[in-house]
């Protein structure tokens, strides 16, 4: 089975973000880059899959050349082959991701695309749902279990949500989303790393794609979180009541 | 090409420019570094405190993690499994490993003298045997030299090994003695004597009936097993002894070559957490309204610790790289050939980490010394650096005494350089000219005149004492001495010259010259001893003294330390 999976290039959770200081964006100059790690999720569960079924796994990052870093890692932890679409550094939002997802996907007719439900930077959680109107395929999103019957072609999924898990069943091909306890991703090993360098990897760029990816959404300004303020000690109940009144928390 | 390609040869060289350092790692490289980081922060940081508990179990557990994921495969030759990769990635893991010293002890354990023996000395049919299992922690294996009586004098081993009847066994007898990874091996390198008299090396499996003892309660590095190895009639094969008979020194001495070498990568990896800990601390911690990092004194030390850590790393990188270029055609050749820079290493970079640790401790202040603090158990385990891979004593005495072997059996030219130092010290403004276009140029060249002069002094010294020089342990220590500040502090310059024109290319030349200024007066101690022993006629300690011209070292701390703070901080 042909399995399809995303490798977005995100910053480390462990980093410190800093704003530019117009407010643009964030300043990228110090700080380390990973797998989304919903992505990591994705590419963990199609390598678990072809591991059981056979088949390949085909990682997609869209971005700069600085990309090829996360797809060398998917590559490393076992994926086959990978594919950059090389945007030279433009702004795409979730619309142009998924349409270009979707070209990608007519070339490549895979079985299943996994990919992270969200990514960690932009939180968005659009581009799966987007990608799965676009080809006109089942999808189920936020998964936490999948398993997939190749003889009915189809994957039955679970989903966590409030107060219980709903089973789905999706025909394939499909596209489903990793939520965070789909699995826990593996780390690359060294004899993959090794390898990665040998496996296939082919850039494509944008523009060659022929998809109109002009955002429909403009990004105005980027702005850090208010500071927060330090806490305050009181000395008993009566105090600490004057304080909260004073701070407008009580509201008599 | 490096113009520095045999051992020793630096003593009569100018560090070159063209120095490895850790910023010349490649792609690969970086991912093999971000894998290991990431393993090391996710599976091993988190049982820190079940490890410090002794379980040792979790300690083999996560051995064999590591062994799946291919960390021990580095450097196992491809014929046999392995990855066969460069010293260079070795050392990095050996750093990151550093994130647990529990752990990185039992993973050095297991590869530099564990299997290191076998990758040198091994039968084909030994390496096909035992290499694939190593190289994926299948079977974890120890080295066991060390014997109750047998610690520094470690040749004088009771334990015997007597050849059966048929000549196809040797049974065992005897006991050693610190034995780490004993508790969890499958496999040991045993060193005995053969009919009480021709010391030689075995590899053991456990299953044979090799014993164990308790496990020791040690002052540190409690999450390692560290036991004795009691061997009752073990039976081991013919075809398992390693080497040849009566060679055993030669599989012991040439494994400790590795293992000394990479105390290198453990004392840099360790510097580096310890500065980002104490740093991170210092920043929260509040005292007269004011987090102490802002404190000169505190910045002081933070300065001291980051430029240790960088001589540290730019002496080992340099190291492991002219070990993996030497092409010497057996592997323990290279390493061998390096021997002297590899014993720099561990007596220098134990000293170095004993101090940044020691610091780290000081910045924490009270909390430092609470169990709750992870400056308390780097602080313990610490300890043992000095004291494990050949005492630090014996490693001092070693390092002269390789030179001389060296000098004597013509392997260098030892009576050419001490010519050639005679005349560069005659004829200063050669010195001023060779180190001419280096970034920390006056240090570089109060380092080359101390270099030189302690040739010179090194040959009065020698040809003084002749055979006796043995007992004249003080001064050859001090030579010692001399000649690892030397190293680390021309190692550093060299490497922020090679770096001279990137952004950190300041920072890095700010640090070369505070290392040269903090570690020069031991250096000039080391003369006065050495000339109070041998005669000062050339007044050599005071004209090394006064070769290093005094600079602003406090601006230079301050820099240094608000730079290491930025950068830590922004993490
Ligand atoms: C935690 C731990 C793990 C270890 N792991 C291993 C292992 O895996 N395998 C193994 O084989 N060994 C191992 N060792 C043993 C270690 O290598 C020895 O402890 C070390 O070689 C010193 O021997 P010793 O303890 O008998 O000290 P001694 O040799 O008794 O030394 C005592 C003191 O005397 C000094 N001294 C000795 N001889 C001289 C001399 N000629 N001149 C001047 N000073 C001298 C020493 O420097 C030291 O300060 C381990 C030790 C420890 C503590």
């Amino acid at each position: 089975m042909k399995i399809l999976v995303t490798a977005k290039r995100t910053p480390d959770p462990y980093s410190k973000i800093k704003l530019k200081p117009d407010g643009s964006g964030i300043d990228t100059s110090n700080i380390k880059f990973v797998i989304n790690s919903f992505d990591e999720i994705a590419i963990e569960e199609g390598l678990r899959k072809k591991e059981k079924f056979g088949g390949e796994v085909v990682v997609v990052s869209i971005g700069t050349q600085e990309c090829v870093e996360q797809i060398r890692t998917a590559l490393a932890m076992g994926a086959d082959r990978g594919i950059l679409v090389d945007t030279g550094g433009r702004y795409l939002d979730q619309l142009g991701v998924a349409k270009i997802l979707a070209r990608i996907v007519e070339d490549e007719k895979p079985d299943l695309v996994i990919l992270g439900k969200q990514a960690i930077d932009d939180d968005a959680n659009q581009v799966s749902q987007i990608l799965a109107e676009l080809l006109g395929w089942p999808q189920a999103t936020f998964a936490s279990k999948v398993d997939i019957d190749l003889n009915s072609k189809k994957a039955v999924v679970e989903r966590e949500v409030d107060g219980g898990i709903e089973v789905d069943e999706v025909s394939l091909p499909a596209v489903i989303s990793a939520d965070l306890r789909l699995n826990q991703p593996r780390y690359a090993s060294l004899p993959g790393i090794m390898k990665a360098r040998q496996k296939p990897l082919k850039t494509v760029k944008i523009e060659d794609l022929k998809v109109d990816v002009s955002p429909s959404v403009e990004v105005l300004k980027f702005e850090a979180p208010p500071q927060r303020q330090g806490g305050k000690k009181v000395k008993d109940v009566d105090e600490l009541i004057q304080a909260l009144k004073e701070s407008k928390v009580l509201p008599f | 090409m490096s113009t520095n390609q045999k051992g020793c040869e630096f003593m009569t060289q100018v560090a070159p420019a063209d120095i490895f350092t850790p910023e010349d790692i490649n792609e690969e490289q970086k991912m093999l570094k971000e894998t290991i980081e990431k393993f090391m922060k996710e599976e091993v940081v988190p049982r820190a405190d079940e490890m410090e508990k002794g379980k040792i179990e979790v300690t083999k557990e996560l051995l064999k993690k590591a062994g799946e994921m291919g960390m021990f495969a580095i450097e196992i030759p491809k014929e046999y499994g392995g990855l066969g990769l460069d010293k260079v990635s070795a050392l990095m893991v050996t750093e990151l490993m550093m994130y647990n010293a529990s752990f990185a002890v039992s993973c050095e354990a297991h590869v530099t003298i564990g299997s290191y023996p076998i990758i040198f000395f091994g039968t084909e049919e030994q390496k096909k045997k035992y290499l694939p299992d190593l190289a994926y922690a299948k079977k974890i294996s120890a080295y066991a030299l060390t014997e109750p009586q047998a610690g520094s004098d470690a040749l004088n081993s009771k334990t015997v090994a007597t050849p059966t009847s048929d000549g196809k066994y040797y049974v065992l007898n005897g006991t050693k003695q610190f034995i780490t990874n004993a508790g969890i091996a499958d496999l040991f390198i045993i060193f005995a004597k053969v009919n009480g008299k021709d010391f030689t090396a075995f590899i053991v499996e456990e299953e044979w009936g090799v014993k164990t003892g308790k496990e020791e309660e040690k002052m540190g590095q409690k999450g390692s097993s560290t036991r004795q190895v009691i061997l009752e009639d073990v039976k081991v094969p013919a075809e398992n002894v390693l080497g040849e008979i009566g060679k055993g020194h030669k599989v012991a001495l040439n494994a400790l070559n590795v293992g000394r070498m990479r105390l290198g990568g453990s004392a840099g990896g360790g510097g580096k957490l310890l500065t980002e800990i104490a740093v991170k601390y210092a920043a929260e911690r509040v005292q007269f309204g004011r987090p102490i990092i802002e404190f000169p004194l505190i910045k002081w030390k933070i300065a001291n610790m980051i430029s240790k850590t960088f001589a540290i790393q730019s002496a080992s990188y340099r190291t492991a790289d002219l070990i993996d270029k030497a092409q010497l055609g057996e592997e323990w050749k290279a390493f061998e050939e390096f021997a002297v820079e590899a014993t720099i290493l561990k007596v220098g970079g134990s000293e170095a980490l004993r101090y940044i640790t020691d610091e780290a401790v000081q910045i924490h202040g009270g909390y430092g010394y609470l169990k709750e603090y992870e400056v308390e158990r780097a602080y313990r385990d610490e300890r043992v650096n000095r004291i494990y891979e050949g005492t630090n004593e014996i490693n001092r005495l070693n390092i002269p005494e390789m030179i001389i072997r060296r000098a004597m059996r013509g392997r260098i030219d030892f009576f050419g350089w001490v010519q050639q130092a005679q005349k560069l010290i005659d004829n200063p403004s050669e010195i001023k000219k060779i180190v001419s276009g280096h970034t920390a140029q006056d240090e570089l060249y109060a380092i080359e005149f101390a270099k030189r002069s302690l040739l010179i002094l090194a040959q009065r010294m020698f040809s003084k004492f002749g055979e006796e020089i043995q007992n004249e342990q003080e001064i050859l220590a001090e030579f010692s001495n001399a000649l690892i500040g030397i190293y680390f502090a021309e190692s550093s310059v060299a490497r922020a010259t090679k770096h001279q024109n990137k952004p950190y290319g300041k920072y890095y030349e700010n640090m070369a010259k505070f290392y040269t200024h903090t570690t020069f007066p031991e250096i000039v101690q080391a003369f006065r001893v050495i000339e109070s022993r041998v005669g000062d006629s050339y007044g050599f300690a005071e004209k090394v003294s006064s070769a290093l011209t005094r600079i602003d070292m406090i601006s230079l701390s301050r820099a240094i330390a608000d730079e290491t703070i930025r950068i830590i901080l922004q993490k």
